[in-house]
């Protein structure tokens, strides 16, 4: 996604269709969690993701990365 | 359904309400309360914000699993998270939870992202590894149905007079330490796992069962279950604590003796077309879903049902046989 108008919440970006995130975005994604929880543990309280997350810029996260490969046999429980 | 869907057998007996197909869950209803067993398995009663604890443990131990399979055929640990949480996100792009009630609170899209990927960083360096069946897959989400030597004693039905009963389940995963095997079992919890929580996995009817069930279907001695608890917390970090329940030959043999007395009353219930309340287990385990139902007199329940709770249809009722 190279759009001008691409957002750059981490809320929106949790909100695209996850099909078209990049190994980047995901990466950006995990990232915050180890983020989110390294905060945690150093006793800073931290807001919930839906109350208003700080931005990652995923401008700057986009690339050429390429989407990753099809062909999981990952089932989805029902 | 669609058409390349095959529909999943009835786990009773055709024309009846005897279960021949059984699995912890519904055989762990049986025991605690015939009635709480009649409301969820005979008549697929469920309350209606149950769906947010299922989804949330449904999701959570699918991408455990994918995670476990993807190292297992040797994916390095960030593509095998990056595999389970990408297929994750997919999974839970259209869940939607209320916040504003306690189970949204605690179980909804974004805390379920965060156990997951600190689950998987908290055993990065797990001394368990998953244990590779003879056909050369993981043994993991293991899915077992094997047959008793006894069956209901019902016999006024002619189209099935020889089935056995059938013990079915699924293993979340099957671990090899220090040479000895064990279940590993995923559960999610807001408790604190510590001394007390571990301690109501003995005796109990699910973990009994995983050790005779691992037993029977890869033929070899089962050391123990490990309970795997995943505290879900808001504020401070998510905690992780495996727990560790033994069942010896003679306790397992004890349960299989007690188990043809509990499916002999459920096949007498049924006959009877009566299920008993147990009026002792009403404040177990937080206390029953149905608690405020059968506070009320028989002829009002049908009103509190349907106020509180969805009634399944057939075909998404609880059912042993269902494959995952």
């Amino acid at each position: 996604m190279t759009d001008e108008t691409v957002p750059t919440d981490l809320n929106v970006l949790m909100s695209l269709d996850p099909l078209e995130l990049t190994r980047q975005d995901r990466d950006a994604i995990i990232a915050y969690q180890r983020k989110q929880r390294a905060q945690r543990e150093s006793g800073v309280k931290v807001k919930r993701a839906r109350e208003g997350a700080p931005s990652i810029d995923i401008k700057a996260l986009m690339g050429t990365v390429p989407k990753p490969a099809a062909g999981s046999t990952i089932r989805r429980r029902i | 359904m669609d058409a390349a869907t095959p529909e999943v057998p009835s786990p009773f007996l055709p024309g009846t309400n005897i279960q021949y197909a059984i699995d912890s869950t519904s055989l762990g209803w049986l025991k605690t309360c015939p009635k709480l067993y009649w409301y969820q398995m005979i008549e697929g009663w469920v309350p209606k914000d149950e769906s947010v604890h299922l989804r949330f443990g449904q999701e959570y131990h699918t991408a455990i699993e994918n995670y476990d399979k993807a190292l297992a055929q040797g994916m390095s640990f960030d593509d095998a998270v990056d595999l389970a949480v990408h297929q994750l996100l997919i999974n839970i792009h259209d869940w939607e939870t209320d916040d504003s009630t306690k189970a949204g609170h605690y179980k909804n899209p974004m805390t379920l992202l965060q156990l997951v990927v600190d689950y998987f960083d908290f055993y990065r360096a797990d001394a368990f590894e998953t244990f590779i069946l003879d056909n050369g897959a993981p043994a993991v989400e293991l899915s077992f149905r094997f047959a008793l030597d006894w069956g209901p004693t019902f016999t006024s039905n002619e189209a099935s007079p020889h089935q056995p009963y059938l013990l079915c389940g699924h293993l979340d995963r099957v671990v090899k330490y220090q040479d000895d095997l064990y279940i590993l079992d995923h559960k999610t919890t807001t408790m604190t796992p510590g001394p007390y929580y571990m301690k109501q996995w003995a005796p109990n009817n699910q973990m009994t069962l995983y050790t005779f069930a691992g037993q029977v279907v890869l033929g070899t001695v089962i050391r123990g279950v490990i309970i795997e608890a995943a505290q879900i917390k808001l504020e401070q970090p998510n905690a992780f604590v495996r727990g560790f329940t033994y069942r010896t030959d003679d306790l397992i043999d004890e349960w299989l003796h007690d188990l043809e007395y509990h499916l002999n009353a459920a096949e007498a219930f049924a006959e009877a077309g009566h299920w008993p309340m147990n009026d002792t287990a009403c404040d177990k385990f937080g206390g029953c879903r149905f608690r405020e139902v059968c506070s009320k007199n028989a002829g009002v329940r049908q009103r509190f049902l349907e106020a509180d709770f969805m009634q399944l249809p057939l075909e998404e009722r609880w059912n042993p046989l269902k494959p995952r």
